[in-house]
């Protein structure tokens, strides 16, 4: 459970004054996908950074699996992210060493290691190209990767960060099937950031926030029919769709 | 991220010892005075390296396109040092010579150790040291590392921003001098901003990943032996500077 | 403006990555290239930018070879990086000034073209760019990209990173700009900009197929490899994809507007 009690963040730098949050409270449990909505500059990575850790609240508690943050700088052992780029988050020159590279980091021991890479990599079907070289990955491949380093840390949460952006449609498929797949097998929380209306079909928690302000916590249902009071979200095809045919509000 | 490394015999040669036979050309190399036929020798050799670590024609086409002007003003130098009225062509070819085989050997080298090979050789070669902990000895090797690794991305990222900006209307060429250096800010500062952002994006990814955080020593998931590869490896390359040696005392002795 | 493509091969190398390509865009309707990451998209678009040399064919344009210096917009991904002025205004009169154009007539220009984009000159052109939303820099970044060379405009994903809000201003932008120039947008998000008559150019399997927008759903429909539509249209949809008249496109008013009718006999 990620749990927000009253937090508080500013930016010092002036510039970066519309990522700050203004006393969010709200919990989110591991059970479905947690969806983080918002215009730009809403502070919905503002949030990611603190749940992470990157960040420090100036004032409110957050609490990760019932455990009071006192800011030990771990966090990151209970939560993983995974941004926007790919490229930006490979390390390693064959998709085996790049999963392994955490584990290296914390000195598990090679045999340990191995199982563990193993079983990261099968659970998002890229089990059968472990020696093959990063760069021969499609964008799609690149952000399974990307997921396989996050949970061979065995986290609690996984964060994303708009890890749909750059994916065609086969290859957000296949990223939505390999993360609640991820999420089945091994109970671990999802919580994505997301702008892309065929993102909003899998989400089961809603989080909105609009300059800062948690305006919406609840299930999909209840945000649509909250939609009036959110003029910067423009509903998906499907919802308007589902409307017009229920001879409901379009 | 990671450059990308070629697959072949030498890369599966242990890093450690490609690093400590590639210490041994460059020890070698400046400390004898091979002459003409002797680096010849050299060079044919770490040509041969060079064809065995994966790389194609294409590659060493590249390479040398990218170093020929450092390879003209180096001929002319050693040309014409010893007498600027008179022209020693044979000191210049062999100064060529000399540059071009440490560059293969050199290129050879990064084109087959990754990463996380180069992370684990400075580890092994400098941890005997005990100079440091060993996670700050972490840092101290991969950031280099990763800085050397940014360098094709740079050009890369440098390319596409030239031709973006060039898209615009923002001519590069039949300018002033003084126009195509005001025209330049339009590629460094998107530059200079991007490779901020991609290091800060770089940083933080490895600070979650647990890069350099505290506990227990540092693993690695390949194993690195030593064994007959090794072994024949750095036998070959003593024997190519022996056999350069005794070709130069032959030819320079026999007159 | 006609773009034609005949015989065409693209790749590096040995290695091809799109062959025997025989396709035709022009102005007045906004072509879109489509298909999986890797189909050759960018490829492509760079192969119409002069940035790769075929492998064969030709590129012709009017029915002249493609020259050498021929004048195109290419806006790319993310095209806010490119950045580099302190306000709005600078940024895109940028190209104007540094090719000696005089004062007043970039002010035209640039009220112009910033009118095509929904800004607003007298609110931002003294903003700094990167003080704005995120949607205004975009936006920004469109102008100061496409103000200069409007000959040809080429864009790689243009609604990257984007809210729906402000995607659907850039779509209508670009819908315009069509009207007028030759426009080629590659794009992983095709249903924001279809329509039944758009020239869609789809790459599957190292080949080009080029079709209507019409077209392109009813091939979808049929065959979900090809191209995996939204569900929601799929699954009310299918039934029609063999009949002999235009389907609506992906928009949830249409596909009602259409069952009704269906519903009704009226069609």
């Amino acid at each position: 459970m990620i749990h927000f009690d009253k937090v508080t963040y500013s930016y010092d730098d002036k510039k970066q004054a519309s990522f700050s949050i203004k006393e969010a409270s709200f919990t989110c449990s591991k059970e479905g996908v947690v969806g983080l909505i918002g215009p730009n500059g809403s502070g919905k990575t503002t949030i990611a950074k603190l749940i992470l850790g990157l960040l420090r609240p100036k004032s409110g508690v957050i609490t990760i699996d019932k455990r009071f943050d006192t800011y030990s700088g771990d966090l990151w052992k209970q939560v993983a992210f995974v941004i926007q780029n790919p490229d930006n988050q490979i390390f390693g020159s064959t998709v085996g060493e790049d999963i392994a590279m955490p584990l290296e980091n914390l000195g598990v021991p090679r045999a340990e290691m191995t199982k563990r890479v193993s079983a990261a990599a099968d659970a998002v079907g890229l089990h059968s190209r472990l020696e093959d070289p990063v760069h021969t990955l499609s964008g799609g491949e690149k952000q399974l990767l990307a997921i396989a380093s996050a949970i061979v840390m065995k986290p609690s949460w996984i964060v994303f960060d708009e890890p749909t952006s750059f994916l065609d449609p086969w290859a957000r498929e296949n990223f939505w099937k390999a993360i609640l797949k991820v999420q089945a097998e091994k109970g671990i929380g999802l919580l994505v950031i997301s702008q892309l209306s065929e993102d909003f079909f899998y989400f089961d928690h809603l989080l909105a926030f609009d300059n800062g302000v948690l305006v919406f916590d609840g299930t999909p249902a209840g945000f649509r029919k909250n939609l009036d009071k959110m003029p910067w979200f423009t509903p998906p095809q499907s919802w308007i769709f589902e409307d017009l045919m229920a001879g409901g509000p379009q | 991220m990671s450059h990308q490394t070629k697959t072949s015999i030498i890369s599966g040669v242990n890093p450690v010892i490609k690093t400590l036979v590639l210490f041994g050309i460059a020890f070698l190399s400046i400390a004898f005075s091979f002459h003409g036929p002797g680096w010849a020798v050299i060079f044919s050799g770490m040509f041969i390296l060079f064809a065995m670590s994966g790389v194609t024609l294409a590659d060493f086409k590249a390479i040398f396109g990218k170093s020929l002007v450092f390879l003209l003003v180096l001929f002319l130098i050693q040309s014409f040092q010893f007498n600027p009225l008179k022209m020693a062509f044979d000191k210049g070819a062999v100064a060529v010579l000399q540059a071009l085989s440490l560059i293969l050997a050199a290129t050879s080298y990064v084109m087959t150790t990754p990463n996380s090979a180069l992370l684990y050789t400075w580890s092994q070669i400098l941890f005997p040291l005990k100079l440091f902990k060993k996670r700050e000895l972490e840092g101290l090797i991969l950031i280099p590392v990763l800085a050397i690794r940014f360098v094709p991305e740079v050009f890369n990222e440098f390319n596409r921003i030239r031709f973006a900006q060039a898209a615009r209307g923002i001519s590069y060429k039949n300018t002033s001098i003084l126009a195509k250096a005001k025209n330049l800010v339009s590629i460094l500062y998107p530059l200079i901003n991007r490779s901020v952002i991609r290091a800060a994006d770089v940083a933080q990814i490895l600070y979650l990943r647990g890069f350099a955080s505290s506990g227990p020593a540092r693993t690695f998931y390949k194993e690195y032996k030593i064994g007959v590869g090794e072994f024949v490896y750095t036998i070959s390359i003593g024997v190519l500077f022996f056999a350069a040696f005794q070709l130069d005392s032959f030819i320079f002795s026999a007159g | 403006m006609k773009l034609e493509l005949k015989n065409l091969y693209l790749g590096f190398g040995k290695k091809v990555i799109l062959k025997k390509l025989n396709l035709q865009m022009a102005t007045g309707k906004l072509n879109l290239i489509v298909g999986k990451s890797g189909s050759g998209k960018t490829t492509l678009l760079n192969a119409i930018a002069g940035l790769n040399k075929p492998l064969e064919g030709n590129i012709l344009i009017d029915r002249v070879k493609r020259p050498d210096d021929l004048k195109f917009s290419y806006v790319c991904q993310n095209p806010e990086i490119l950045f580099f002025n302190k306000t709005v205004y600078d940024e895109i009169a940028y190209a104007f000034r540094a090719n000696n154009v005089p004062e007043d007539a970039i002010l035209e220009r640039v009220k112009e073209n910033m009118n095509y984009w929904w800004l607003d000159h007298s609110k931002v052109a003294q903003m700094d760019p990167r003080a704005l939303s995120g949607g205004e820099q975009r936006r920004v970044a469109l102008a100061a990209c496409t103000v200069y060379q409007p000959g040809i405009m080429l864009f790689d994903e243009p609604l990257a990173s984007l809210d729906s809000y402000t995607k659907a201003i850039i779509v209508e932008c670009i819908k315009n700009i069509a009207k007028m120039r030759l426009v080629i947008v590659v794009t992983h998000q095709p249903g924001a900009f279809l329509d039944s008559d758009t020239n869609v150019v789809l790459l599957h399997n190292h080949e080009a197929l080029q079709m209507t927008g019409n077209d392109f759903l009813k091939s979808a429909l049929k065959n979900n490899s090809l191209y995996p539509l939204p569900e929601w249209y799929a699954t009310v949809m299918e039934p029609f994809a063999d009949v002999p008249r235009e389907l609506p496109m992906l928009k949830a008013q249409e596909v009602f507007d259409f069952l009704q009718a269906i519903q009704q006999g009226v069609i």
